[in-house]
């Protein structure tokens, strides 16, 4: 995504277009600025009421509203389901207040919008991924203090959080963060990378798409911009590791290179199916 | 041997400050706060020099400003003025823009934003707080506390982190069969012991004291103390000793402050300072010790 | 320049100093008074006036009533005690002459460390640590011998002091007087100190053991040390002293 292409998106057309007015746009959009200037940083902003409860994805609509235009094509997933009840529901929303395409299809897609996954189909630099985050602040888990956080991020003391990161190691023998894993944004800082599972983080890194992070109710924007380092925080003799499915495969599409999920079965037997719907749907079409 | 820290009149004033604040506190005066006024003058105008090597005893009652003054050097606290340099050396060279060039001294780091603060503190000092909760993350592992700042210094090695905390816990005689347990398990003196380890993690050129050994058992107390004296000679550490006991300081110290209301009333040698104490207030404090 | 050094144009005067050594020590008009503050800042003069030289590799004995100050002077010289008014004149090795009474502190650490010594009455040192390593300590920091070499340096002299060797890893502090002393002797000469100030270091010690210090003195000035001590036993003093400098008396 072009940068001047992004800003043209400021052409959207005004009056009650996409649900939020124009100051409520601009106050958005003038934080998503800062937040791919300062790859990582939490941009704090003044998160709008929306007619669903804070918590629900708040953060990633009003990124979504504040950006689309009328011919975009959206996607909204919800851990990797197209069809699961809240990502209907924002996509009714959007239908409706924006008149635009919905579509499940990863490629056709030019703004995705998430909770808990990134799509396993690699994205292009001419979309752009919007993810709901519950909790910005990853030193959270370390520090209880919002000020005292702050100050750590400005002068990069990040000691505590790889002490905790050192902690597991030594008690458990391994990391145990299953997902929300911190990583180093462009060598500086230490951004939560909302609940994706740790498969998803490498598609941070280095990558074409512009990644926007929005926290409704904590009032925080921030984002990874394109090409940008995304390292997991790890240790030279403890690596990062993303979860291991090998010896498993989807059992509708048969994929062996996907996040599955494990699904119990009514007679007790375990099975697993890909994570990501539409991406399933597509292989098995 | 040459000076690696200096200190030229640094204060430390709580409240707004007066005409007549510098009448109304001070040792002459008898106290720390201003009546007019309100103010606190918890450390008011003290300048000092560390010499490599060198262990430079603190010593007054409480209130008497010393702990504020390490907790100033230590940059844990905001000075009101005053400024503090540091002496060129190799562990300081990463620090950006801490030295101007060519010079053998580095900036006031007192008026340096905080994060280069903490980086020349952190490749420069250690401390070790009389509470060990002050100094100890009492919920995490011996090891970690001692590998918390080689983290922050970019460590990345847990192999390496783990020699690392395995040596120090060792020299500070804690048990490694204990390393990976957390200190809020250990006895006080083993709480001390692994703070000092964690002090010295660092490679410290200057290692500060407060009070390390208050509150400890006297066989406890006794053993801190010779293991501060034989890390000293061995690691060539220089000393900045906090006490209000005249025996700690008589034991670790060549040289040595007195401190009274915020205001340093006298220094000098330290055997000096006990057999011809100069000011009043130093002569009652010998004679109190030593009855 | 530091003001503590000062040159005086009379002290290389081949009068004062007949045998043309150096003068070691200068002191002039030495006083000193303490006041104490919790007696209402009476002041207590314990001498005043004192002026002697010491020449390079002399011995010299101060002598005196008991209370006219000879061990003040001896203090004052160490820098235990602060000069009221006077100077104290030292050839240092390596600075030529300093005034030892104006001397900032950490130059005088330096001299303590490389040239001056001072051997108390009592034994007065760090605690839990072994006769041996109390006295193999400064032969390691100050003359930088390696640890076994100090223990062997350090047991040598432990031995002709006729310190038992059970007691060597015992703590001094548990000795009895003679011991103590004894050790102390041993960690005051082990470092052959330039100049070396003795405060009645034989007082609490026998006859055989009287010999053995004189005899470890009489080596140290072989190597060029300079001494000066009070000796409560005059004729000891007699035997061992080039000279002695009367303290207390008029002029």
């Amino acid at each position: 995504m072009r940068v001047r292409e992004w800003m043209d998106r400021d052409t959207a057309p005004k009056g009650t277009f996409a649900f939020l007015d124009d100051g409520a746009k601009k106050d958005v959009r003038r934080a998503l600025l800062k937040a791919v200037a300062i790859p990582g940083y939490q941009v704090p902003y003044g998160s709008r009421e929306m007619p669903l409860a804070r918590g629900w994805g708040t953060g990633g609509i009003q990124i979504t509203l504040s950006m689309l235009l009328p011919d975009d094509v959206v996607k909204v997933i919800d851990q990797g389901c197209d069809g699961s009840v809240n990502a209907v529901n924002i996509k009714k929303f959007y239908e409706r207040t924006a008149r635009v395409k919905i579509t499940t299809d990863t490629a056709l897609a030019s703004v995705i919008q998430t909770r808990h996954r990134i799509p396993e189909e690699k994205m292009t630099d001419r979309q752009i991924l919007v993810l709901q985050v519950p909790y910005p602040e990853a030193l959270r888990e370390v520090e209880p203090s919002e000020a005292q956080t702050r100050r750590m991020h400005a002068e990069a003391d990040y000691g505590r959080m790889w002490l905790h990161l050192y902690e597991d190691i030594v008690r458990f023998g391994e990391i145990r963060i299953a997902y929300r894993y911190p990583c180093t944004v462009n060598g500086r800082h230490v951004m939560d990378p909302s609940p994706i599972p740790r498969w998803d983080v490498p598609k941070l890194h280095m990558a074409d798409t512009l990644f926007l992070f929005g926290a409704g109710r904590e009032r925080r924007i921030y984002a990874v911009p394109p090409h940008t380092r995304v390292e997991p925080l790890e240790f030279d003799d403890h690596r990062f590791r993303v979860e291991d499915f090998s010896g498993k495969a989807c059992a509708r599409c048969g994929a062996t290179d996907t996040f599955l999920d494990e699904i119990l079965m009514p007679d007790g037997t375990r099975t697993h199916f890909c994570s990501d719907s539409g991406h399933c749907d597509k292989r098995r079409a | 041997m040459d000076a690696l820290l200096r200190v030229h009149g640094i204060t430390r004033r709580y409240g707004s400050g007066c005409p007549q604040c510098l009448d109304n506190t001070g040792a002459a005066a008898g106290t720390n706060r201003c009546d007019a006024c309100g103010s606190v003058w918890a450390c008011r105008d003290v300048s000092l020099e560390l010499r490599a090597e060198e262990a430079l005893g603190i010593v007054g009652e409480s209130g008497s400003g010393k702990s504020t003054l390490v907790k100033l050097l230590h940059f844990d606290d905001a000075a009101t003025s005053g400024y503090v340099e540091l002496a060129r050396m190799p562990a300081l060279e990463g620090v950006d823009d801490l030295y101007a060039e060519g010079c053998d001294w580095s900036r006031d780091v007192l008026s340096m934003d905080r994060y280069r603060q903490r980086k020349a503190r952190d490749a420069s000092m250690g401390i070790v707080y009389q509470h060990p909760h002050l100094g100890l993350r009492m919920g995490v592992s011996a090891g970690g506390n001692v590998a918390e700042r080689l983290l922050s210094a970019g460590w990345r090695s847990i192999a390496a982190m783990r020699a690392r905390a395995s040596e120090l816990l060792e020299r500070t005689e804690i048990p490694l069969s204990r390393m990976d347990e957390p200190p809020r398990n250990f006895s006080g003196g083993m709480q001390q012991r692994v703070q000092i380890a964690k002090a010295l993690s660092g490679d410290p050129a200057i290692l500060l004291l407060d009070e390390v050994t208050t509150g400890l058992d006297l066989s406890v107390q006794a053993r801190v103390l010779d293991m501060i004296r034989t890390l000293r000679e061995e690691l060539r550490l220089s000393m900045l000793v906090v006490s209000h006991d005249l025996g700690v300081i008589n034991l670790l110290c060549q040289r040595t402050m007195v401190m009274k209301n915020g205001q340093v009333v006298e220094s000098g040698l330290t055997d000096q300072i006990l057999q011809d104490p100069q000011h009043g207030y130093t002569q009652l404090l010998v004679a109190s010790q030593l009855q | 320049m530091n003001p503590a050094i000062q040159m005086e144009p009379n002290m290389s005067d081949p009068s004062s100093a007949p045998s043309g050594r150096t003068r070691m020590l200068s002191i002039r008009n030495l006083s000193k008074t303490f006041k104490l503050h919790m007696l209402g800042g009476v002041e207590l003069p314990a001498v005043s006036g004192v002026s002697f030289d010491v020449l390079q590799g002399e011995f010299v004995g101060l002598a005196g009533p008991s209370g006219a100050g000879k061990s003040t002077v001896l203090k004052c010289i160490h820098r235990t005690y602060l000069a009221s008014s006077g100077e104290i004149l030292y050839a240092s090795s390596r600075q030529g002459k300093l005034d030892l009474a104006r001397l900032p502190e950490p130059d005088v650490l330096e001299l303590r460390r490389t040239e001056i010594g001072f051997v108390s009455q009592f034994l007065r040192v760090i605690p839990r640590v072994g006769a041996q390593d109390l006295v193999a300590e400064p032969i390691r920091i100050r003359l930088g011998l390696d640890a076994p070499a100090a223990a062997a340096r350090a047991a040598e002299l432990l031995d002709r002091l006729r310190i038992p060797r059970r007691l060597f890893f015992a703590y001094p502090a548990t000795f009895s007087g003679g011991e103590q002393q004894r050790v102390n002797i041993a960690r005051a000469v082990a470092w052959e100190p330039r100049l070396l100030l003795l405060d009645e270091p034989t007082a609490s010690l026998d006859a055989a053991s009287v010999e053995t210090v004189v005899e470890l003195f009489a080596e140290l000035r072989r190597g060029g040390a300079t001494l000066v001590g009070i000796f409560h036993d005059p004729e000891l003093l007699e035997r061992i002293a080039d000279r002695t400098v009367r303290i207390g008396d008029p002029g």
